[in-house]
């Protein structure tokens, strides 16, 4: 390499924005005639990028740490627990368990009697298996007479699809109160994929907050609706709900 | 959460206030727009495509750090719209060509990627401030690229000295002048320059070196 010195360290000023007007024009001069300086340029523009790129990396990787360590970041649902196969205790040596099997398993009859009997928060216990599910996506082109709402301009179609998932993000971290702020002008009028989804986030967030004869209204709603996105799901909350206030 | 259309006027204020702490290194600032943007692209690209959780935590990082470097050098100029708008529809185009990647014959997969486009309207595609003109890597120096050059460069990074380190960080990270560098370094001006020279030289050659061999 023949590059002095200080045309290095030009070419190290002029990366960083560091020249004057004049200097600028005039190290762009020698620019236009000198390749090997173009390339000294070029290789000094690279590193000086991907140093930024690697600092921010080391901010951004550090802020996720933070945020999840918080409990705050978005996840996927978690995956059922692994089954773990039943293996019976050898014979030998049971018997004298069997006093404290016994009591053991009063105690347990006394305590599911309790919750069992307990007011419990069926609602939202029934909504958060929802929540987290995988949402439906709409169809590809749908001619079908059960398809639900006509045709809408692209912009409202993209406005309901991000309202929706913001209103579903703030659900699933337990802004329930915002989420519906969010969810019930969204399903003023149902006339694409995006709204009637909405329908069934706000029937769920109903249900997270405890206001049970709006969801269920709703949720009937959907579960008669042909062609809705979450007719199988309503239908199946329908159930549970029903079995859940028969017992 | 700030609107998706264009915002009013006592919005677009507290916006511009929002971009200037994002722009000056606002750590709180920056946290809270990290989890913003999240919280909406990480449901988005999970529901749309067979991406894992990983996976899409590092693309979104990937357009963070993209969004982050347009911000501060000016690159990003705010047109009235949120900027979580812009960071969005960045990680949603990295994203998009992640899945092609992954999937470059699924058809039906492009079809509802492209045309599942929130922020993709006629004022903005003709715009300057477009979502090809936002989103397009070659104003970095383009995406594939750019992961073997990171390598080879935290490779000759990390085999710097101490003080190389923080003069060429000094120098072309935080942009101080060599008179300022020197004071950290403990040095006057005169030396700091040799020395940034001879940094500057040291982690070229190790940085070339490592390139040519990937």
């Amino acid at each position: 390499m023949s590059l002095s010195e200080e045309s290095i360290s030009q070419v190290g000023a002029y990366v960083n924005n560091q020249m004057n007007t004049d200097e600028r024009l005039d190290f762009e001069r020698l620019l236009d005639q000198n390749p090997e300086l173009q390339q000294e340029l070029q290789i000094q523009r690279e590193l000086k990028q991907g140093l930024l790129w690697l600092k921010e990396k080391e901010r951004f990787q550090q802020i996720h740490q933070e945020l999840r360590a918080q409990g705050v970041l978005p996840q996927t649902p978690q995956s059922e627990a692994k089954q773990v196969a039943f293996t019976p205790r050898p014979e030998a040596g049971l018997k004298r368990w069997y006093g404290w099997a016994a009591a053991a398993s009063l105690v347990l009859l006394v305590g599911l009697g309790w919750l069992w009997l307990r007011p419990v928060d069926t609602g939202a216990q029934l909504a958060d298996q929802y929540i987290h599910a995988t949402k439906s996506a709409p169809s590809p082109i749908d001619e079908g007479e059960d398809r639900l709402g006509t045709p809408l301009p692209t912009t409202q179609l993209q406005q309901d699809s991000l309202q929706l998932q913001q209103a579903v993000a703030l659900l699933q971290s337990g802004q329930v109160e915002t989420a519906l702020s969010q969810l019930k002008p969204l399903t003023q009028h149902i006339t694409n994929h995006w709204n009637a989804s909405a329908q069934w986030y706000l029937a769920l967030a109903y249900l997270k907050n405890q206001q049970s004869q709006q969801a269920r209204i709703l949720i009937d709603s959907i579960a008669e609706t042909t062609g809705h996105p979450y007719q199988r799901e309503a239908h199946q909350l329908a159930e549970q709900f029903a079995h859940q206030t028969a017992r | 959460m700030p609107p998706i259309n264009p915002l009013p006027d006592s919005s677009k204020r507290s916006e511009e206030k929002r971009i200037e702490a994002l722009r000056v290194n606002d750590a709180d600032a920056w946290r809270d727009f990290y989890l913003e943007v999240s919280r909406i692209f990480i449901p988005y690209a999970l529901q749309r495509s067979s991406i894992s959780e990983d996976d899409a935590y590092d693309v979104f990082q990937e357009a963070m750090i993209e969004c982050s470097l347009k911000i501060k050098d000016g690159r990003f100029q705010f047109q009235g719209k949120p900027v979580t708008a812009y960071a969005f529809t960045i990680c949603r185009y990295r994203w998009i060509n992640f899945v092609k990647r992954q999937k470059p014959t699924d058809s039906y997969q492009e079809w509802s990627l492209e045309e599942d486009n929130p922020f993709l309207d006629d004022e903005t595609e003709s715009t300057p401030s477009s979502i090809q003109d936002w989103a397009d890597p070659a104003h970095l120096w383009g995406d594939e690229t750019v992961e073997a050059d990171l390598q080879a460069l935290q490779r000759a990074k990390d085999e710097l000295s101490d003080t190389c380190r923080t003069l060429i960080e000094c120098f072309y990270v935080e942009e101080k002048s060599l008179a300022e560098c020197g004071i950290r370094l403990g040095i006057q001006e005169g030396s700091a320059k040799v020395k940034r020279f001879r940094c500057t030289q040291r982690f070229r050659e190790l940085y070339l070196t490592y390139r040519k061999k990937e």
